[in-house]
């Protein structure tokens, strides 16, 4: 038995042995995941209920409401990776229902948003999570929108540049694909060989305000 | 984010990262065989795994632009079982020490702290990463960017192969392969002090402050600045093996496998030349030095001290400079005090190593005042700001590290038999910059820098969707200023407009920041510049939307979050 344990805890047998746990536990979370994954939905589970995103983004929330250019809504959600398949929303208001149909980032799966017809501000509204296979509601929650169009914050720990140029636009085109190898110090900047049209000059200077700011 | 979501690319970088320092670690004992102990050997290692990395990465990358991707990862697999046998020959039990235990328990808690940061990150940031990503998934696309005025190569490569052959998304693999570069440099300083002084305390002391005591490395990912981060490595590398040079059994070795490293750094980052430049002109200065007589020889680090403090007078006054002082001396105030102090016991203990880092300073900090003009970028300087404000920890925390031993060997000295001092002074000095980085530290994303948010990821779904793909987009931009010399006319986006190109294929035109809608000539200029959408992100310095929304007959809002807007420019018939 010491015979054995002295040979296990022999450098190079705790290396195999290290390596081997290691890969045990690689695969062993892999078979969770995929495990967790197959799990079908139970249909007869209470759905989730949601609300606005909170500091940490952790489960099924509402990042925010907004609008698109023929007045419907947009609902900006965070959804964990693969916690729901495909799905769309139904929204509930005192007027009737509405279909939200809903649309990922692919470069953030868990960024989804999804649009439909317009809701009133200070409307009351439910909204529930439906999935595309089989209509089941997976998420349910209550709002009340206050407001859609909230400007920009602006932080005061960063300067602004002060001046206000006239019309200081320089047509500097990235191209649909690939990189601008135009660039100044590999950074993706512009540089003034690059512009395809001549600069207005800016009325105003504006001040200098580094680049690669500290934290704030 | 959860933090789980990366679990896969950093599952798979850790393991690249450590089968590099094994193979690393295989080559280094091979060479200098029995010269150092299993925890230099580590921390050598640790500064040494992008070498076999960055060859896989070459290989692979070659492979694909000749042969295709699948041929590329046949290779990539056959590098990698054909490296394990050799993994397993020889004795590995030298590595396995208490101390080398306790360096592989401190990387471990540095990689937990470290990856910290990918909980709330959603891209990588600022509007460097954007560029870094456009080069990568070019180079995954087959095609390798040579042109004149691209550099810093090697980073790009080492992401593509990484993203192709573990199937992962390139932001991930440029997040992450950040963070656990970050997690493992601390650890490459243990060998210098540790070398230079002979003290373990010391040597963990250093790896301690050169992981949590300062603002950098850590701030350069909230840059993009991921090539200069990844040339730290080799830079670290460099200077551990510029230390053998001195010893006559390993002196054309430790040559070769500088010259190597400083390619290497090179092929990350260009301006890494510089930094050598400056190291190797220091030695020189320190080695002269050594050589004066008792009146130059303290005379000299008087006047490097002025020259220091005229350098830094001189960046105080300039706008672009000053970033370099305010980012040290807000976050790292208690540190700085603590390496100051130190600073003099290292002077006094080792003087050779403290001249020569001081000079290093100074030279590196002259680099950033020296003008240069190439043809192809304008006027520049040696070294910019940022890339300076990084490297400048490491001689401070060098200098520390020396301090640090200095402080021993002088008490000891006073208390020879107070036998645990060390060890109780070491408590103190790691309690000390524990608590510092508790206070001080940012361990996520810093907000100056993180471009885009969730809406504008919102937006970039809806535009790849209903923009059509030859749209025009106007961006929110202002003067790239790292230099004091730089033209007014460099200009680099601002806000989540930035992303729109890498990430949708949209075409971008960069306009002034504070760009003037109300003004009449701004709506035609628009229009004759082909200008069909604007983007408005939420950066401090993004076009001002209440502006757009006062105009909604010639600027549309067709998508409105309250962090990400695009309007349409209508009327230019």
């Amino acid at each position: 038995m010491f015979g054995m344990l002295k040979k296990l805890s022999a450098p190079r047998s705790l290396l195999f042995l290290l390596a081997g746990l290691a890969v045990l536990s690689l695969l062993g979370w892999l078979g969770w995941k995929v495990n967790q994954l197959r799990q079908p939905v139970d249909p007869t589970a209470e759905p989730i209920l949601f609300e606005y995103c909170g500091a940490d983004l952790v489960d099924f929330c509402v990042l925010s409401f907004g609008r698109d250019g023929d007045g419907n809504t947009i609902v900006n959600l965070f959804v964990p990776e693969k916690k729901f398949s495909a799905f769309y929303l139904n929204v509930i208001k005192a007027t009737g229902e509405s279909r939200f149909e809903c649309d990922k980032s692919e470069d953030e799966p868990t960024s989804v948003y999804c649009i439909g017809g317009p809701v009133n501000l200070n409307e009351r509204i439910e909204i529930r999570l439906l999935s595309k296979r089989g209509d089941q509601t997976l998420a349910r929650g209550r709002f009340t929108i206050t407001a859609f169009l909230i400007s920009a914050p602006v932080s005061e720990s960063q300067p602004t540049e002060t001046g206000t140029p006239e019309a200081g636009i320089t047509v500097i085109e990235t191209p649909t694909s690939g990189i601008i190898f135009q660039g100044q110090a590999g950074s993706g900047v512009s540089s003034p060989a690059d512009k395809n049209e001549p600069t207005p000059t800016p009325s105003v200077t504006p001040t200098v305000s580094a680049s690669y700011p500290n934290y704030p | 984010m959860a933090l789980q979501d990366h679990a896969m690319a950093v599952a798979c970088i850790v393991l690249m990262v450590f089968w590099g320092g094994w193979v690393s670690y295989k080559i280094l004992a091979a060479i200098f065989k029995d010269r150092f102990t299993g925890v230099e050997y580590l921390s050598l290692a640790s500064s040494a795994w992008l070498f076999p990395v960055f060859f896989w990465a070459f290989l692979v990358v070659l492979c694909a632009a000749l042969l295709g991707w699948n041929a590329a990862k046949a290779l990539a697999t056959i590098l990698i079982l054909a490296s394990v046998w050799f993994l397993f020959q020889g004795r590995p039990d030298v590595l396995f020490s208490f101390d080398s235990m306790l360096l592989a328990a401190f990387l471990v808690a540095s990689l937990g702290w470290s990856l910290a940061f990918l909980q709330k990150a959603l891209l990588p940031s600022y509007f460097d990463s954007a560029w870094h990503y456009s080069i990568i998934k070019q180079i995954q696309g087959g095609q390798v960017p040579l042109t004149g005025e691209y550099y810093h190569l090697g980073y790009h490569l080492v992401s593509a192969a990484l993203a192709s052959y573990f199937i992962v998304p390139v932001t991930d693999v440029m997040l992450v392969l950040g963070q656990v570069t970050l997690a493992i440099l601390p650890l490459t300083f243990f060998f210098p002090i540790r070398f230079l002084t002979r003290s373990n305390s010391a040597a963990f002391f250093v790896v301690l402050l050169a992981g949590l005591g300062f603002h950098m490395p850590s701030h350069l990912v909230d840059w993009g600045k991921y090539p200069a981060l990844l040339s730290l490595v080799s830079i670290q590398f460099v200077l551990n093996i510029l230390l053998l040079v001195r010893e006559k059994e390993f002196r054309r070795q430790a040559a070769w496998l500088a010259g190597l490293g400083m390619w290497l750094s090179f092929f990350m980052h260009t301006r890494s030349i510089i930094f050598f430049t400056s190291f190797l002109g220091a030695w020189l200065i320190a080695s002269a030095w050594n050589q004066f007589s008792s009146l130059p020889r303290y005379g000299t680090p008087g006047a490097l001290l002025l020259t220091l403090a005229a350098e830094l007078f001189n960046a105080n006054q300039s706008a672009v400079l000053q970033p370099l002082l305010t980012g040290y001396l807000r976050s790292d105030l208690w540190i700085l005090g603590l390496v100051l102090s130190l600073a003099v016991l290292a002077f006094k203990v080792y003087p050779r190593s403290f001249f020569l880092l001081l000079c290093f300073l100074a030279l590196l900090l002259l680099g950033m005042l020296i003008p240069v003009n190439l043809p192809a970028y304008g006027p520049l300087t040696l070294l910019d700001r940022p890339y300076v404000q990084g490297l400048i920890y490491i001689p401070l925390s060098l200098i520390g590290g020396l301090g640090h031993a200095g402080l021993i060997q002088e008490l000891c000295r006073f208390f020879p038999d107070w036998k645990r001092l060390p060890a109780f002074l070491g408590l103190l000095l790691w309690g000390f910059v524990l608590l510092n980085a508790n206070l001080h530290h940012e361990f996520h994303p810093s907000p100056c820098c993180q471009l885009a948010n969730r809406d504008d990821m919102a937006a970039y779904a809806w535009m790849d969707k209903n923009l059509p793909p030859h749209a025009r987009v106007l961006i929110a931009s202002s003067g790239l200023n790292v230099t004091s010399f730089e033209t007014s006319d460099a200009r680099t986006g601002v806000d989540g407009g930035i992303w729109l190109t890498p990430l949708i294929a949209r075409r971008t035109v960069l306009a002034w920041q504070a760009l003037d809608f109300d003004q009449s000539k701004t709506h035609p200029q628009l229009c004759r510049q082909g200008v069909d959408y604007l983007y408005v992100g939420s950066m401090p310095q993004s076009f001002d939307s209440a502006r757009l929304d006062l105009q909604q007959k010639l600027y549309q809002p067709v998508f409105s979050l309250p962090l990400a807007k695009v309007y349409r420019v209508t009327g230019c018939n």
